[in-house]
């Protein structure tokens, strides 16, 4: 009873500081709102990409009919308007130096000679228009995006021109078969290059990713419903470790030495603070929990029992991460750093800022180490993979085992400390 | 007085720098997640030439379009095609022997020929640059099969009209098989329209080189934990204000501007010194490239230590203890860092958060890395943001100053 009046003191006491509420909610709430906005998919669950208004030029060196058509793809298409913010330039250096100090993400040259090499004049004789694109080298992303769209652009005219020529090709050479047919040839022709043009850009063949060593649901993997939990997980820790450390500071304030000389053993005075930080960080991790859900539609997944057993464990393994911290710093002060740089450490190899997905397995086999990894591949398990209780019990394993062998190493040095 | 600045300023880098936990703050810290970072987006380092990437095939084809792609594919002059069965090309695959695995089922040519659109298994390790690059040249081979196709169906259907066949199934195939056979040898040779792609930089970078990782992930770095150190330093005058140290040192013969210039240039040239000690280490230890700049890259250093340290002076001015300080620090840098482009580029993000992100020092400061790293800028491209920076400092400073209390 003493224990559980030290812990809700404690959690009140935390609960009713404004900077540690701005700490512990809206921080990590802030961030993953910017997170989720950043990688779309995630306030109005939508679906959208988030990339869009990619700013890019058409230096058009053609001026005919098929590169006025070719510039409206993009500037009439109601996608492609949304996807790409073009405008068009006159002077093709101009435009490369706007690209080269990142004002635009490329700019698309049509050279002359483009409209009657499309229209099929130029065809015969088997030469080849080249569309220049001069992408922003500082750019990983959107001037791909905008190649992709090329490069479709531009086999859908090879498709259709290498058809005609092909086609009508291997029936003049077979003309002797066909007869007074082959008259009709360029009516049957017309109608047939119709059906290629509607087709135009159609990829039948695709690729589909497989990363190796993942499951089918890692394909799933959303950065907002990774960054939830993985924010969550991050900014607890901070909690926790300051929570563990009001003891060396009530130690070193003298408030600890008056607690122990009242009749109450050390061990409820350890387990009413442990207690206290304990159910502050499952308080803070259920307001963040619902926190996300109701304000960005978070999905936690489908098993509440899961969710609760991986918060409870987790918790409880970050509160004996504390705990050993604090009983082996030598006081309040080297604890801070001890923590904080193991809060960080752990942080970068566990995944909280970028998904362990890409790291080599040496690295991965680190963050194995980290309370962390284990955390965030529980919740992802919940939440982006749709697995449920069962596929997470490892993880709920992994860290009860990491919960008890520090609070039993805690337990043994704070009795030592507090009993002198 | 200008001795006095200087000794107030030596003296609170000495100090700082004496402390065992800044050199894990805000040295070692900011290093490991640089190197981790880099670790989970790496790739060869910037400025090699062109490499055949090794791809291992599966062709579990029946039919004849099987052997065409993969052929297409060995042809290529940036890979190195090795066929294999399924279960050693995904053992060398785990093993890292190559880049990516491609299969191709039994019922390929089948589906392909019936008109049906299908998808390829490729399977990778990681999405890594290599591997994009691969997936690229795949992607090609697949759109020039698919125009064959395409260009074979025609064929077909215009001899078709002109009553070629007649129901004579086996003219058929073959005029189909000569018709993919002819248009799969004029992609090959001379496509009538083709994208010709340059990245625009002024870097001696070869045109298929990839950023390094560490060419991303050091600058955020740098920028973020220097933020951290920097304005964690101002808060510092937070904790003096609160002890009554400030009001003590007031007695001295030092005036309120002799005293916080002092402060300040020292917070501010500690900074500079991590700065200076991260891009060091980064370039010798991780070979990270900061560009062909040195004189940009001191210019845009300086003022974005100036802006920063300015941003802390406007926060401790605001704050009214310690404990707001130590909390709005972590709640002003992550944010900043996260919306400016230090964890993630920002042309990936939505117009709106890119327009967001240039609110803040951060976006600027990672604009003329980027100006200066990437794209081989020169000092004058990075005026503007150094400008920009200076400006932040400016307006910050002023109002923190105006509205710091020194009780």
């Amino acid at each position: 009873m003493k224990a559980w009046t030290i812990a809700w003191k404690d959690t009140l006491i935390r609960f009713r500081d404004v900077n540690a509420l701005l700490f512990m909610i809206a921080a990590p709430l802030l961030i993953t709102a910017i997170i989720g906005s950043a990688f779309g998919n995630f306030i109005n669950d939508s679906g959208d990409v988030p990339i869009s208004g990619i700013p890019f030029i058409i230096v058009d060196g053609d001026e005919t009919t098929s590169s006025e058509q070719l510039i409206a793809l993009f500037t009439d298409d109601e996608i492609l308007a949304e996807l790409v913010a073009t405008e068009q330039m006159d002077d093709l250096d101009a435009a490369k130096r706007r690209v080269m100090v990142g004002e635009s993400r490329a700019v698309l040259y049509i050279p002359p000679g483009f409209d009657e090499q499309v229209q099929g004049a130029e065809a015969e004789a088997g030469s080849t228009t080249v569309l220049e694109l001069y992408m922003d080298a500082a750019a990983t992303i959107t001037p791909n995006i905008i190649r992709g769209i090329l490069d479709r652009v531009a086999a859908g005219y090879s498709t259709a021109l290498i058809s005609v020529d092909v086609g009508v090709t291997q029936v003049v050479d077979d003309a002797a078969a066909y007869g007074p047919a082959l008259a009709n040839l360029e009516t049957v022709v017309q109608e047939q290059v119709s059906g290629i043009t509607e087709d135009r850009g159609r990829q039948r063949i695709t690729l589909r990713q497989v990363i190796e060593g993942q499951d089918e649901e890692e394909s799933n993997f959303s950065p907002a419903a990774f960054f939830g939990p993985s924010m969550a997980i991050f900014f607890l820790l901070f909690t926790v470790m300051e929570g563990t450390r009001s003891i060396l500071v009530e130690d070193q304030e003298g408030t600890l030495p008056r607690l122990l000389s009242t009749p109450t053993r050390p061990a409820t005075i350890l387990l009413g603070k442990m207690g206290g930080v304990f159910l502050t960080g499952v308080l803070q991790f259920t307001i963040l929990l619902v926190g996300s859900s109701l304000l960005f539609n978070m999905d936690w997944g489908n098993s509440p029992v899961g969710i609760l057993l991986l918060v409870v464990a987790f918790v409880a393994a970050a509160t004996s991460l504390g705990m050993f911290i604090a009983a082996f710093a030598r006081d309040n002060v080297q604890a801070n750093i001890i923590g904080s740089a193991i809060i960080l450490i752990f942080g970068i190899l566990g995944g909280n800022f970028t998904t362990t997905l890409n790291y080599p397995d040496w690295l991965i086999t680190v963050s194995k180490l980290t309370l962390n990894y284990w955390g965030i591949e529980g919740f992802s398990d919940l939440t982006w993979r749709g697995l449920g209780l069962i596929d997470i019990l490892p993880e709920v394993g992994a860290l009860v085992i990491f919960a008890v062998v520090a609070f039993a190493l805690a337990v043994w040095r704070f009795q030592k400390r507090l009993i002198r | 007085m200008l001795k006095k600045i200087i000794h107030l300023a030596v003296f609170y880098i000495t100090n700082t720098y004496r402390e065992r936990a800044v050199f894990i703050f805000n040295l070692l810290m900011p290093l490991i997640f640089t190197f981790v970072l880099a670790q989970a987006s790496q790739g060869p380092a910037s400025g090699e030439g062109p490499t055949r990437w090794p791809l291992q095939v599966v062709n579990q084809d029946e039919g004849t379009l099987g052997n065409a792609l993969q052929e297409r594919l060995a042809e290529d002059e940036l890979l190195t095609v090795t066929l294999a069965e399924r279960d050693s090309a995904l053992q060398v695959l785990r093993d890292e022997g190559t880049v990516a695995v491609l299969i191709i089922p039994a019922d390929f040519s089948a589906q392909v020929l019936a008109g049906q659109e299908l998808a390829l298994e490729y399977h990778m390790t990681q999405v890594a640059n290599e591997v994009q690059v691969v997936q690229a040249v795949i992607d090609s081979a697949l759109t020039e099969m698919s125009g064959s196709l395409a260009a074979a169906d025609f064929t077909v259907n215009v001899a078709d009209e002109l009553g070629r066949f007649e129901g004579d199934a086996a003219a058929q195939d073959i005029y189909y098989q000569t018709a993919f056979a002819a248009a799969q040898e004029r992609w090959q040779e001379n496509p009538p329209v083709t994208v010709q792609t340059q990245s625009l930089t002024r870097l001696d970078v070869h045109e298929n080189a990839v950023a390094v990782g560490i060419n991303q992930s050091a600058p955020g770095m740098v920028v973020m934990f220097a933020m951290f150190f920097t304005i964690g330093g101002v808060a510092v005058l937070v904790v003096e204000r609160e002890q009554g140290t400030l009001r003590r040192l007031l007695v001295l013969p030092l005036n309120k501007f002799t005293l916080m210039t002092g402060k300040l240039l020292g917070i501010y040239l500690a900074g500079i010194v991590q700065i200076a000690a991260l891009i060091l280490v980064g370039a010798f230890v991780f070979k990270a490239d900061w560009g062909r700049e040195p004189v940009g890259l001191t210019i845009l250093v300086l003022c974005y230590a100036f802006a920063i340290t300015s941003l802390g002076m406007l926060m401790a001015a605001l704050v009214r203890t310690s404990a707001q300080a130590n909390t709005l620090t972590t709640v002003i840098v992550l944010p900043m860092a996260a919306l400016g482009g230090a964890w993630w580029p920002l042309d990936i993000v939505p117009a709106w958060m890119r327009t967001l992100g240039h609110v803040f020092p951060t976006a600027w400061a990672m604009d003329g890395f980027t100006d200066l790293i990437t794209r081989g800028l020169g000092v004058q491209d990075i005026l503007l943001e150094a400008g920009v920076l200076l400006l932040y400092g400016l307006v910050f400073m002023a109002i923190g100053i105006w509205r710091f209390r020194f009780e």
